[in-house]
C-alpha cells in the first residue's frame, strides 16, 4: 500500500499585486503521484508554493492531509525542488549537503549515512568538491533532488522536473519516483504529458488560474477531450485545438 | 525560537556569508569610530581657551558684520553706556543720554553697581565690532553678559543674532600670534560659559565647551545611525545572499517563512550587537578622555530626557531606514520608487531648513514652532539628534518616539504582505 496524499482546496485566490494568479472555488484530490499540469502561466508554481506556505492567499486555504488523516506541514513534511535546479552556487556542493542537513537533521554528516544512498543513486559522488555554479542545470537539479530526498518528506513537490533532462535522465528519475513511491507520496508539476501519464495515478489541470479538470488520468481524459481518447498527451492535444478552434 | 536559533547558526557557519555579514562591515564600522572620536577630539581642542590655534583672516573687512549691520567694515565708534537710575522712579534704570537708546544687536554687562564698573576689558573686547556696550544692572539687548561679584562670568545669547555679535569679541587684533592667544583666554574669560535662550527649552542651554552634551550628541548620532544601517543592511545581506546563490526559495520552504525571518533577525541582532560590543567601549572611555568627567557631568541632570532621546532616535532613525530600505527593494518592481527612496532625506532637509529658520526671529512662537518639527517624525531628525543640547521638553521627544514606533510597526506589517509575494525577486 502506497502512501497517498489528499489536496483539498477550499476557495482559494492567490494574487500578485493586480494580477489574479489563482481562482480554485473547490478541489478535491488523492493519490500517490500527482500530476500538474498546464501552460505556462496556468497557475502551477503559484499553486506550489502557496501549498508550501511561501505565498499567501488573498482568500480561502489549501489544506493537504495524508492517508492518516494528518495534516502536512510545509516545512516538516514535504520537499521542493524548485523549477531552476536551484544550489548554491558560492560553495560546494558537499558544504551544501553539510548545510541542509544540519538544517533539516541538525547533523552535517547525515548525507554520508542515511542520505548515501541518494548521493550514489543520483551520480552525486563527482560532483561533492564542485561549487554550485559549476554544475549544469540537470546536474543541479540532481543535487536539488537528493536534498529533497534527505529531508525525507512525506510530499515531495516537484516543480517542472524532466525538464531540460535526457532520455536516459528522465528514465532515471521516472524510475527513482516509481521506487520511492512506497515511501512518499509526490505533487509533480510538468508539461511532459507522456512521462506523467506512466506515472501518475490522479491529475490536475490547471487554465488561467483554475482547474479546467481533475480526477484519474481516465477521468481527466473523457473531460478534456471525449471517451475515444485513451492518452493523455492526445486528449491535451485535442482540447487545444478546440481551444484553437 | 529553538529552530531559529539553530537555522541563524547554520547560516553564520557559511564562511562567505559570515565574512561578509561579520568581518569586513565591522572592521569599517569601528574604523569610523574611531575617526567620530578622533574629530571630536580635533574639534574640542581647537575651540578649548588652552589651545587657541586658530588662523583667522584679516580683520578689517567681516562678513558676520556684514549681515548684522550691512557693512562688513569696523565699527567706527563704541559708546560706552552706564545706566543710572531713573529720576522720577530711583529703582528702574535708563540709558544716560539718547544715543544710548538700546538696540537688538547692542551688548550689555549686567553688574551690581555699574557706575563703579571697570569695563576697559569689555570696551578692548567689542571695540570696531559693536555700537554700543552697556553697563547696568538688568538691561537685557540680544546678548547679556552677567558678571557676579565673584564666580564665574555667564553669557546669553538672546537670537542667532545675539550668538553673532558674541562671536565678533573673539575675532584676533593683535598681529603677533602669541598675543592672540592672550586675547582669545581673556575673551574666554571675559564672556565665561555661552548659554542660547530657546524659551521652549526645559534648561539653560549652554554652549560652552564644558558642556558634554555636544560631543555626546555628536558620537552617539553617529553610532545609531551606523547600527541600523548595519542591522538593515544584515537583512538585505542575507536576503540577497541566498537569492543571488538562487536558494532563497528552497531555504524558505525547507525551513519555515516564520522560522526563516526570524533567523534572519538573529543574524542582524548579532550582527548589530558584535558592533556595539566593539565600538560602545571606545566611545565611552575616548569620550571620557578627550573631554574629562564634564561629558556626562551636564547630562546627568537630564536622564529621563536622554533615555526618552536615545528611544525616539532608534525608532526615528529605523522609520527611515526602513522607508529606504522598502523602496530600494521595490525599486526592481517599480520605477516611482526610486524617488520614495529619496523621501525621507528630501523631507529630513526641509525640516533642519525650517528649524533652523526659526532661530532667526526669536519669539516664543517660534519656539513652539519648533517644538512642532521636533516632534514629527523624519521632518524632525535633524533638530532630534540636537536634543541633548537643545533640551526640549520631554514630552515633545515622547511624541515624536511614540509616532515613529507607530510608523515603523505599519510599515513593516503592510509591507510584509510584498515581501511574501514578491520572495522570488528580491
Amino acid at each position: 500500500m502506497h502512501p497517498t496524499v489528499t489536496l483539498r482546496i477550499t476557495n482559494l485566490k492567490v494574487s500578485y499585486a493586480e494580477l489574479q494568479a489563482l481562482d480554485i472555488p473547490r478541489l478535491e484530490i488523492s493519490g500517490g503521484v500527482l500530476a500538474l499540469l498546464g501552460h505556462n502561466g496556468a497557475g502551477k508554481s503559484t499553486l506550489i508554493k502557496t501549498m508550501l506556505g511561501l505565498l499567501d492567499p488573498a482568500r480561502g486555504e489549501v489544506v493537504v492531509g495524508d492517508s492518516n488523516e494528518g495534516i502536512l506541514v510545509p516545512e516538516r513534511d514535504m520537499a521542493f525542488c524548485p523549477e531552476n535546479g536551484a544550489v548554491f552556487a558560492d560553495i560546494s556542493v558537499e558544504q551544501y549537503l553539510q548545510l541542509w542537513c544540519r538544517i533539516k537533521h541538525g547533523d552535517p554528516r547525515y548525507y554520508q549515512g542515511a542520505g548515501r544512498s541518494y548521493v550514489e543513486r543520483l551520480s552525486l559522488s563527482q560532483l561533492l568538491h564542485k561549487r554550485g555554479r559549476e554544475l549544469s542545470k540537470g546536474q543541479r537539479r540532481r543535487v536539488q533532488t537528493a536534498l529533497g530526498f534527505m529531508s525525507d518528506p512525506k510530499l515531495f513537490l516537484f516543480d517542472e522536473p524532466f525538464d531540460g533532462l535526457d532520455v536516459q535522465r528522465t528514465n532515471e528519475l521516472m524510475e527513482i519516483v516509481e521506487e520511492e513511491r512506497s515511501r512518499r507520496a509526490f505533487l509533480i508539476s510538468s508539461h511532459r504529458m507522456d512521462v506523467m501519464e506512466r506515472i501518475s495515478d490522479a491529475v490536475i489541470v490547471l487554465e488561467g488560474g483554475g482547474p479546467r479538470s481533475f480526477g484519474t488520468v481516465a477521468d481527466v481524459c473523457a473531460s478534456l477531450a471525449g471517451q475515444h481518447q485513451h492518452s493523455l498527451t492526445d486528449a491535451m492535444r485535442c482540447h487545444l485545438k478546440d481551444i484553437a478552434a | 525560537m529553538r529552530r531559529a536559533l539553530h537555522l541563524a547558526w547554520s547560516l553564520i557557519q557559511i564562511r562567505h556569508l559570515a565574512v561578509s555579514l561579520f568581518l569586513f562591515p565591522l572592521l569599517c564600522s569601528v574604523l569610523l569610530v574611531v575617526g567620530q572620536l578622533v574629530l571630536t577630539t580635533l574639534f574640542i581642542r581647537s575651540v578649548a581657551p588652552e589651545a587657541p590655534t586658530a588662523e583667522i583672516v584679516k580683520t578689517d573687512f567681516n562678513p558676520v558684520r556684514l549681515v548684522l549691520y550691512g557693512s562688513g567694515e569696523r565699527r567706527s565708534h563704541l559708546e560706552v553706556c552706564r545706566w543710572i537710575a531713573d529720576s522720577n522712579n530711583p529703582t528702574r534704570e535708563v540709558p544716560p543720554r539718547a544715543a544710548c537708546a538700546p538696540d537688538s544687536l547692542d551688548v550689555s554687562i549686567n553688574v551690581a553697581n555699574p557706575e563703579l564698573f571697570d569695563a576697559s576689558k569689555f570696551v578692548d573686547m567689542f571695540e570696531g565690532q559693536i555700537d554700543r556696550l552697556h553697563i547696568c544692572r538688568n538691561c537685557k539687548p540680544d546678548v547679556v553678559i552677567t558678571v557676579p561679584e565673584s564666580g564665574k562670568h555667564q553669557a546669553r545669547a538672546a537670537s542667532m543674532y545675539g550668538l553673532a555679535v558674541m562671536s565678533l569679541a573673539f575675532l584676533p587684533k593683535p598681529e603677533d600670534r602669541s598675543e592672540r592667544v592672550d586675547q582669545y583666554r581673556s575673551v574666554r574669560e571675559g564672556i565665561g560659559d555661552i548659554s542660547f535662550y530657546m524659551p521652549e527649552a526645559s534648561d539653560v542651554v549652554t554652549l560652552s565647551s564644558k558642556n558634554g552634551a555636544i560631543p555626546f550628541a555628536a558620537n552617539i548620532v553617529p553610532l545609531v545611525i551606523i547600527a541600523l544601517w548595519l542591522s538593515v543592511r544584515a537583512h538585505r545581506k542575507v536576503l540577497d545572499y541566498f537569492s543571488q546563490n538562487d536558494v532563497l526559495l528552497p531555504l524558505v520552504a525547507a525551513t519555515g517563512k516564520r522560522t526563516f525571518y526570524s533567523a534572519l533577525w538573529i543574524v542582524t541582532a548579532a550582527r548589530v550587537g558584535c558592533f556595539l560590543v566593539a565600538s560602545l567601549p571606545v566611545i565611552y572611555f575616548g569620550l571620557v578622555d578627550i573631554s574629562g568627567v564634564h561629558v556626562f557631568d551636564s547630562l546627568r541632570e537630564h536622564i529621563p530626557l536622554i533615555l526618552m532621546w536615545l528611544f525616539a532616535l532608534v525608532s526615528a532613525v529605523a522609520l527611515c531606514t526602513i522607508v529606504s530600505s522598502i523602496a530600494d527593494l521595490k525599486h526592481r518592481q517599480a520605477f516611482r520608487s526610486v524617488l520614495y527612496r529619496y523621501v525621507p532625506i528630501i523631507v529630513a532637509l526641509s525640516g533642519a531648513a525650517l528649524w533652523t529658520g526659526t532661530f532667526i526671529v526669536p519669539s516664543v512662537t517660534m519656539g513652539a514652532v519648533r517644538n512642532v518639527i521636533t516632534s514629527i517624525p523624519i521632518l524632525g531628525l535633524a533638530p532630534l539628534f540636537a536634543v541633548p543640547v537643545t533640551l526640549p521638553a520631554i514630552s515633545v521627544v515622547a511624541i515624536h518616539a511614540l509616532i515613529s514606533t507607530v510608523l515603523v510597526i505599519l510599515v513593516l506589517r503592510n509591507n510584509a504582505r510584498w515581501f511574501g509575494a514578491h520572495l522570488e525577486e528580491v
